[in-house]
C-alpha cells in the first residue's frame, strides 16, 4: 500500500477557506455560555410562574379573610355596641380592644 | 509538536483566545494554522470536496461558539480533531439516512471517486479508498489517522478516547480487512 494523497482541492481553496470562515464569523461574538443554561430556561420560567400563581393565591385568600373579618365587625350594629357599653361592667377601651381583636 | 502547535497553545494565546477584544485575531490565526490539517482529515472520512467544505465550517463554527469552554487542558489541535471527527461523523451518518432508501452497489464509492474530477487516483487507488470507506467508524478513524496522517497511537488515544493497546488491534484489523477487500477485488 502507497502512502499518496489521491484528493485534490480547487485552486486557492485553503487560502478562499481561511476569508470566507472569518467572513462568517467576523461579527458574531463569540457565544458566551450563560449561568443559565438554555435547558434549564425553562425549569426557570416555571418556577418564576408557580411563585407569582402562589404568591397570588396567598394575596387573594388574605384579602378575603380581611373582608370577611371586617363583615364580621359591621355586622354589630351601632346601636349594640352602645347597648353593650351602657349593660356590661367594662370599660371602654377593652371593649373596642376586643371588638377589633383578629379573635372575633 | 509543531512550531504552530507551540504557538497556540502557550497560556497567552489562550488568554487572547478568551479576551473578546483578540479574540477574533487569535481564532483567525488558529484557521490559518489548522484548517488544511483538518481539511484532509475529514476529506478521507468523507471523500468529496463538497461535504468536506461543509463539514470543516461547521467545525470552525462550533469551535468559535464554545471557544469559552476550551481551557487548554488538552492541545488545541486535539480538542479540534475532536470536534471534527464528530461533526464528520454526524455529517456522514445524516447522509447515509438520506440515502438509505436508494439502491447503491458494492462498488459505488470507487465509482464515485473515479468520476470525481478532485480525485486524481488510480482505479486501484479508488479500491483502495473503497476497502477503507466499509471499515466500521473507530478501523476507518485509526487507520487513516495512523497510515496518512502518521499520528502516534497517544495522540490517536486522546482524540478518539480509547486506550492504546485497543487501537492498535484496530489498526491491525483494519490493515488486514483492507488487504482481503483489495486482493478480493483484483
Amino acid at each position: 500500500m502507497k502512502k499518496k494523497n489521491n484528493f485534490r482541492v480547487p485552486q486557492g481553496y485553503f487560502e478562499q477557506f481561511h476569508d470566507t470562515m472569518m467572513e462568517q464569523i467576523g461579527n458574531k461574538p463569540s457565544k458566551v455560555h450563560p449561568i443559565f443554561g438554555i435547558h434549564n430556561q425553562w425549569k426557570y420560567a416555571a418556577a418564576i410562574a408557580l411563585l407569582f400563581i402562589g404568591g397570588g393565591a396567598l394575596y387573594i385568600k388574605d384579602t378575603i379573610d380581611n373582608k370577611q373579618m371586617y363583615a364580621q365587625s359591621e355586622e354589630y350594629s351601632i346601636e349594640f355596641i352602645d347597648e353593650m357599653l351602657d349593660n356590661y361592667p367594662i370599660d371602654d377601651y377593652t371593649f373596642y380592644t376586643y371588638l377589633t381583636s383578629n379573635e372575633l | 509538536m509543531t512550531k504552530s502547535d507551540k504557538n497556540c497553545n502557550n497560556s497567552d494565546f489562550i488568554e487572547k483566545l478568551h479576551n473578546p477584544a483578540t479574540q477574533s485575531a487569535a481564532f483567525s490565526t488558529i484557521v490559518r494554522e489548522y484548517s488544511e490539517r483538518l481539511y484532509w482529515h475529514i476529506r478521507r472520512l468523507a471523500l468529496t470536496h463538497d461535504d468536506t467544505n461543509d463539514i470543516l465550517q461547521n467545525t470552525f463554527i462550533k469551535a468559535w461558539n464554545n471557544i469559552d469552554k476550551f481551557r487548554g487542558d488538552s492541545q488545541l489541535l486535539t480538542w479540534l480533531y475532536r470536534i471534527a471527527t464528530n461533526e464528520t461523523l454526524t455529517y456522514i451518518g445524516h447522509k447515509q439516512i438520506e440515502t438509505v432508501s436508494l439502491d447503491s452497489d458494492e462498488g459505488s464509492v470507487a465509482n464515485e471517486l473515479e468520476s470525481d474530477p478532485l480525485f486524481s487516483g488510480t482505479h486501484a487507488d479508488a479500491l483502495f479508498h473503497e476497502a477503507i470507506n466499509r471499515l466500521p467508524e473507530k478501523q476507518r478513524l485509526v487507520f487513516n489517522m495512523r497510515y496518512f496522517e502518521d499520528m502516534k497511537y497517544e495522540e490517536i488515544s486522546e482524540i478518539l478516547d480509547t486506550t492504546t493497546g485497543a487501537l492498535k488491534a484496530s489498526y491491525h484489523i483494519a490493515v488486514k480487512k483492507i488487504e482481503e477487500y483489495v486482493s478480493s477485488k483484483d
